[in-house]
């Protein structure tokens, strides 16, 4: 069939009435299941599907369309408002999109982030389109060593972040290289470096990193300057509004293009991720940046741009796998292979010829779910961007709170809350040092994705079943790169002013040095496959011990010295991870609430009756959340276990 | 828009089978008891999946929630919990109490390890019914023969290098093939793109992720890993047994290696069944995990959730206690048997 024929039969479909009900019903919930963390994309759509089981095919594909198209952009708003992504794919944008924010441009932010994000989606679906009659061979163009590639491509836009010396950018990347390498080798399944842990053998978590580094490290960050800034109301500034926002984004057409390609691309390759697309994105935008790149990191509105167009032009890319091949190459990719089954849609050559109107449907639903979720953004934004008008110290508990939850949605374990904490502690610690933190994240987000395939090259080499430099795709993002690298070469500033190295480069330095050290040694020791840890730990460690040797013989100390004082939200964070395997979590954020508004305050505390009254109830509505809610099987704590065990004797 | 007729055709079939295999199936559990019925009213069952939602394990608990709530009239709701290749659902699965229980579903093979002499993991738990036996199935591109003479190993992509010794390489030595394994595939999808890329020849997977797989045309079964043929995979030929891959290619060999080759290929065939087995914490009391026995087989047995699994494409066979017992039981008695030859098999598959 014609594909303009098809495309009009879809539209058909999306537009019939009550069909159009469907899509809209299909984005207003994903947009409730992003915005509120308790409730896991995948299991909704996992419910759906058994739900729909009845339903006419067309009526699904504009359901799961529209929830795969999964109104990504309301994670970019709470990341925006408050420091929270809500999910991994958002994580990029709250690097310059929740200073905005606090700069009272949150309108300009919002704004600007749905429109990226319509314009991002359209490029995504255009090409997805545009692909179409050609996308199965070429998917097939993509194997492990295309992918290596792409991951050594994005990891070269590190190198463009601005305003901090290349050495520490370079320290930091292998940092969060050695952080993705925790957890299982990934051919041979093998621990490593869990040290006995059996629970590391899955790694760390992209969500308890992400919001350790970036939203705990904030509240921490909030809480140790709460006498500062306690009572400060922030006002909308005079450029921040909605129209300045959408036009900003129409401002920066290159940028745009530039990462819906890089979005689209990500998106086609199974297995990558919105995450990588958001922070390559970012990590371009920086390295093309022309004029001033100090902004960056600090409120830069094409910081905003760029993640948020990469990641909805995702969506398009990713369903290629699934209706070319019926091969999941996502999460989402999973339910939509299910549904095709279920509802007798077959992919590959009959989704791309006489079923080819269904696959229309399906992406033309997805289209609208990322148009509408950024239309009702747009019309939100007055209202949403006066929660930032808020103080921060009103603001730091619930943030934590939410956070806490949308950690333990993800495993529904508490280790990943101990994986919050020390990366929470990590990334406050980094900041206010002057240490950068996209390095790492970007490179933690590339690393697995870039070992696994390291391993599946090196075994296809040696089996002499594929030849590198043979694959015409293999070249040309191999040039890619080095153009990129060489690009940038030419273009990094020298790096911002010269700073003296001080006593806590020689700390952080020394502390990453034996940290390196000690994984060196653990490697050597392992039969495992060693070659790429052991490499990494010791460059790390070679990286790293120039700042522990230059920095010790500084007389510079460091950042000024906060006002001393007990800190109750930080205390509060430490005792989380030792309070809840102890009382249960539960009862570990009652606690969490006592200490934080108890300890440290300035002013009058409040009668500790009524705070005791309001730590029990939050436990109560916690415990009935994880359990009612969330369906979570946290363990009860093993006080209250040894309590009971000590009665019933 | 109509369904397609082949699609429609796939799921009346399936439905039609699996009413089939539940009315002739000789193996009838213990009826409810009202005792029984009533020791979970107004408690909490937790049905514990220990991968990702969506998948088939999933799909088979979301579709026994329903029908296991009103056998009991407990709450019945459904967790994934992943993480630790499945030792952190286990360990919330084996946690459980006899208050309010948590059944898990998941195979044997998540929490065994093949190759290590003295293994204990599977005792911390009771199986109570088997859900269904499947076979694992060769996928290659179309035109591949398993029985073909070849002059370099056998590629296979696996996930991790000692998932699949049993189905790949010890089913590959038994035809006489060596092979060598590409671990490091992330999930079922991309081992099958691997095969379509020409990276690999072969991986394995259910029979019904094969039949779906096969539907693209671009894949396509080339082994049942299995005694005897299935009616669901037509011309597909299978290992083992009467009429097997492996009783061919050693037509022409000594009669002690010919009963050597068959020999393996039967135990290849017994180990790799997928066994998706509902299992009990073992710390549960006997009339605890008889009462959730029971009550289970109740479930799987009725219309309701064949139904809904078979809407879904999953097969159902069910199985009671004893039999998916006898069934783990036979697959431990053989890699116990077989582990030196796997442990050797791993070592060429890994060269």
């Amino acid at each position: 069939m014609p594909l303009t024929d098809a495309l009009a039969t879809g539209l058909g479909h999306l537009l019939s009435w009550p069909g159009i009900l469907i899509p809209i019903l299909g984005t207003l919930l994903s947009m409730v299941v992003s915005f509120l963390p308790g409730i896991g994309a995948a299991s909704l759509m996992a419910v759906m599907l058994v739900l729909t089981l009845s339903w006419d095919p067309v009526s699904v594909l504009l359901l799961f369309g529209a929830l795969t198209g999964g109104a990504t952009f309301m994670g970019s708003i709470t990341a925006i408002l408050f420091n929270i992504p809500g999910g991994a794919p958002s994580a990029a944008v709250l690097l310059d999109g929740y200073p905005l924010g606090r700069q009272g441009r949150a309108r300009t932010a919002i704004a600007c982030a749905a429109t990226a994000s319509a314009l991002g989606s359209v490029f995504g679906v255009v090409v997805l389109v545009a692909l179409l009659p050609v996308v199965r061979p070429f998917l097939l163009e993509f194997g492990p060593v295309e992918r290596l590639l792409l991951g050594v491509w994005g990891l070269t836009t590190i190198v463009a972040v601005p305003n901090t010396p290349p050495l520490k950018s370079a320290a930091m990347a292998v940092m969060g290289l050695l952080a993705a390498m925790v957890g299982s080798d990934p051919a041979t399944g093998e621990a490593r470096w869990t040290f006995g842990i059996a629970v590391l053998e899955e790694g760390f978590g992209t969500i308890p990193v992400l919001l350790g580094l970036f939203t705990l490290a904030e509240l921490i960050g909030w809480a140790r300057g709460y006498r500062v800034d306690a009572g400060e109301a922030l006002a909308a500034g005079e450029r921040d509004s909605v129209r300045a926002g959408i036009l900003a984004a129409f401002r920066h057409p290159g940028l745009v293009l530039r990462s819906s390609v890089i979005g689209t691309l990500v998106g086609i390759v199974p297995g990558v991720g919105g995450t990588v697309a958001g922070f390559v994105a970012y990590g371009q935008a920086v390295q093309s940046a022309r004029g001033d790149r100090s902004r960056f990191g600090k409120g830069d509105i094409r910081g905003v741009i760029a993640p948020e167009a990469a990641v909805d032009a995702k969506d398009g890319g990713s369903l290629l796998p699934a209706v070319a091949f019926g091969l999941p190459g996502s999460e989402a990719g999973v339910m939509l292979v299910s549904v095709f089954a279920v509802h007798g849609m077959v992919p590959g050559v009959p989704m791309l010829n006489e079923q080819l109107p269904m696959t229309m449907t399906l992406i033309l639903a997805l289209l609208f779910s990322n148009l509408l979720t950024s239309v009702v953004g747009v019309l939100l934004t007055p209202w949403l961007a006066g929660l930032t008008a808020l103080r921060v110290d009103r603001l730091a508990l619930p943030v934590l709170f939410v956070s806490i939850l949308a950690i333990v949605q993800v495993n529904g374990t508490l280790i990943d809350l101990s994986v919050a904490a020390v990366f929470g502690i990590l990334g406050y610690l980094l900041k206010r040092h002057g240490w950068p933190r996209v390095p790492f994240v970007i490179a933690f987000v590339l690393g697995e994705f870039l070992v696994g395939n390291l391993h599946l090259t090196q075994r296809l080499v040696e089996l002499g079943r594929v030849e590198p430099l043979q694959r015409p795709v293999t070249l040309v993002i191999l040039g890619l790169t080095v153009t990129s690298m060489l690009w940038m070469y030419r273009r990094t500033q020298p790096g911002g002013p010269k700073r003296a190295a001080t006593r806590s480069d020689a700390v952080i330095g020394l502390v990453c040095a034996a940290v390196c050290g000690a994984l060196t040694i653990a490697s050597l020791s392992s039969d495992g496959p060693r070659s790429l840890p052991v490499i990494s730990a010791m460059l790390g460690f070679l990286l790293m011990l120039p700042f522990a040797l230059r920095g010790w013989s500084s007389t510079a100390s460091g950042p000024a010295q906060r006002p001393a004082g007990a800190n109750g939200l930080f205390l509060g964070l430490l005792s989380l991870p030792l309070a809840a395997p102890a009382f249960g979590l539960p009862a570990a954020l009652g606690l969490l609430w006592l200490i934080a508004r108890r300890v440290g305050r300035g002013d009058a505390p409040r009668p500790f009756v009524r705070e005791l009254i309001l730590a029990g109830l939050l436990a109560i509505g916690a415990a009935w959340l994880f359990d009612e809610v969330m369906s979570l099987l946290l363990p009860n704590g093993w006080i209250p276990e040894l309590a009971i065990d000590l009665w019933r004797r | 828009m109509a369904r397609s007729l082949k699609g429609r055709r796939v799921s009346v079939v399936m439905l039609a089978v699996w009413l089939l295999m539940v009315m002739s199936s000789a193996r009838a559990g213990e009826p409810v008891s009202d005792a029984c019925r009533n020791a979970y009213r107004d408690r909490r069952i937790t049905l514990v999946v220990p991968y990702a939602a969506g998948g088939g394990y999933d799909q088979y608990a979301r579709a026994m929630a329903a029908p296991l709530q009103r056998v009991s009239g407990a709450r019945v709701t459904v967790s994934n919990v992943v993480g630790a290749g499945g030792e952190i659902g286990a360990k919330a699965i084996a946690d459980g109490d006899a208050v309010n229980p948590r059944l898990g579903l998941f195979e044997p093979g998540l929490v065994i390890e093949s190759l290590k002499d003295e293994d204990s993991s599977l005792a911390r738990f009771v199986p109570l019914a088997l859900i269904t036996t499947e076979r694992q199935v060769w996928n290659a591109r179309p035109g591949f023969d398993p029985a073909a003479r070849r002059e370099r190993p056998l590629v296979a992509s696996v996930t991790d290098l000692q998932a699949n010794l049993t189905e790949i390489a010890l089913a590959a030595h038994a035809l006489g093939l060596p092979s060598r394994f590409t671990g490091g595939y992330r999930g079922s999808g991309d081992r099958l793109a691997a095969v379509m890329r020409g990276e690999v020849d072969v991986t394995v997977n259910s029979t019904t992720t094969a039949i779906k797989a096969a539907r693209s045309g671009d894949l396509k079964p080339v082994l049942l890993i299995s005694d005897a043929p299935d009616p669901d995979l037509p011309g597909v030929p299978h290992l083992a047994g009467r009429g097997g891959l492996v009783e061919r290619v050693t037509a022409g060999r000594s009669a002690g290696e010919r009963a050597e080759a068959m020999r393996i290929a039967a135990q290849a065939a017994d180990i790799s069944r997928v066994l998706r087995t509902v299992f009990v914490s073992a710390r549960l009391p006997e009339p605890a995990r008889a009462c959730l026995g029971s009550l289970v087989w109740e479930v799987l047995s009725g219309d309701e959730f064949g139904r809904a699994a078979s809407a879904v494409g999953r097969p159902v066979l069910p199985e009671d206690r004893k039999a998916a017992q006898a069934a783990i039981d036979r697959m431990l008695d053989g890699l116990r048997v077989n582990r030196d030859l796997l442990r050797r098999l791993l070592h060429e598959a890994t060269r």
